[in-house]
């Protein structure tokens, strides 16, 4: 060993060094995270179109590179869809706290998703869980679009309180518990579909 | 006479031989540091602010299309340097062995080897993803040449090109009293870039964290069409 780095020191340290040096010298630097990429679809105006269903789950799974779930849904012509619904990583997703009963098959959701250019492919922006007791609260689990430090997500922190059972600390996502005085008051406040989690 | 003679060929030797190994010893004939343990990689890393582009790295740069599709994210193909340890989450766990450093990267599932027992690379060694990457300690410093990568981008979404004629340096160091690791990473690329292009990251020992299996399953979508719902939905139930 210590003869290898003899031998390459005497090759090429110096350059190795000087490259580096020049390198710092030479480049300006700004932070930035690193992400991969998502076919969104486009209005005209470039703004990523938004789609609201009410859903039921069929399937859902913790995967690497991107969880899935499969959604039913009845389109506008009262066609029944099936959707390709893609979240984070298992790898992230499950350090924060999700498993795959986070979202269980048969369960009626409320869902926004960012649509894609494939015709039943989008990304969950964020997902309406009703209690399973009538006085239980809901869930409202949130992610692409709304996730980290965005307007929607300080909307949501200063009137909802979290859920226990997942911690946002990687901001992939992020999970607010809402009763029903506080869901109908949002609803007012930010009407629409789904109007509390919208730009 | 001869005592003298012996006496003062043996103090030669003595001191000759004190002054050639203080010449010839580098660095790195000290202990190097043991940098063993799990690191998770801080979300806001720095990269450069512009891209000394070469004439041919514009025409790549144009010519990228971030939404074309990229098949790393969905096929389950080994993700490249330098992307491998430039991921927003990244975990990665650090071995020493006698020959090399290991770093198994959780994305993926990528072990890399960074042979630390060879002086260069094999004649006939094939370009991969991750590229073939020789050490070399230098101080408390773990100096890194990778070589014989296939090429590419440097990020998916940015397309800032990568040629197979790329050479990466890294550089992995401890601050005194701190158990964090600082990587700096500088893409030597003349195809592409006119000036080195640098990169720097830290990463926080985290002894709780621990790298998750990676069992990657390929959504397999194709973008010119609607998902095949009936066989997404077969292998997912499969799975």
């Amino acid at each position: 060993m210590v003869f290898r780095q003899r031998v390459v020191g005497k090759r090429s340290w110096r350059d190795f060094a000087t490259l580096i040096f020049l390198g710092m010298l030479l480049t300006c630097v700004l932070p930035v995270a690193a992400h991969h990429s998502y076919p969104p679809l486009l209005t005209e105006d470039g703004e990523e179109v938004i789609r609201v269903f009410d859903a039921s789950i069929e399937l859902f799974r913790l995967l690497n590179p991107h969880s899935a779930m499969i959604i039913n849904v009845t389109n506008d012509s009262g066609v029944p869809e099936d959707w390709l619904i893609e979240m984070s990583a298992n790898f992230s997703l499950s350090r924060e706290g999700w498993s795959d009963d986070t979202l269980k098959s048969g369960e009626k959701v409320t869902i926004a998703v960012l649509a894609s250019p494939s015709p039943n492919r989008g990304r969950l922006r964020a997902v309406l869980v009703p209690g399973e007791a009538q006085d239980e609260p809901s869930r409202l689990l949130v992610a692409y679009g709304i996730r980290g430090d965005t307007p929607v997500m300080r909307r949501l922190r200063d009137r909802l309180s979290t859920c226990p059972d997942i911690e946002a600390r990687l901001d992939r996502s992020a999970c607010f518990s809402v009763d029903a005085d506080t869901l109908l008051a949002l609803q007012r406040e930010f009407p629409g579909s789904m109007g509390y989690v919208m730009p | 006479m001869r005592p003298l003679v012996s006496f003062s060929l043996v103090l030669g030797l003595l001191v000759h031989a004190e002054v050639f190994g203080q010449v010839e010893r580098s660095p790195g004939d000290d202990p190097a540091p043991d940098f063993s343990g799990t690191y998770v990689g801080v979300r806001d890393f720095v990269r450069p602010n512009t891209y000394p582009l070469t004439a041919e790295g514009q025409r790549s740069l144009g010519a990228h299309d971030p939404y074309a599709g990229d098949p790393r994210e969905f096929d389950c193909l080994e993700e490249p340097m330098p992307q491998l340890i430039l991921w927003g989450h990244a975990v990665i766990q650090i071995t020493h062995e006698d020959d090399a450093v290991l770093m198994k990267v959780e994305r993926g599932a990528t072990i890399r080897t960074i042979h630390m027992d060879v002086s260069e690379p094999l004649g006939d060694q094939p370009s991969t993803a991750k590229g073939y990457s020789l050490g070399l300690w230098s101080g408390n410093v773990l100096s890194v040449e990778t070589t014989h990568l296939l090429g590419g981008v440097l990020s998916a979404v940015q397309g800032h090109p990568v040629s197979s004629e790329a050479r990466f340096t890294e550089r992995y160091w401890r601050n005194a009293g701190e158990s964090s690791l600082q990587m700096e990473l500088v893409v030597h690329d003349s195809v592409n870039y006119t000036q080195p292009v640098t990169f720097e990251r830290e990463w926080r020992l985290s002894p709780e964290e621990q790298v998750q299996d990676y069992d990657c399953f390929s959504l397999e979508l194709d973008e010119s069409g609607p998902v095949d719902i009936d066989d997404l939905r077969r292998r997912l139930e499969q799975q």
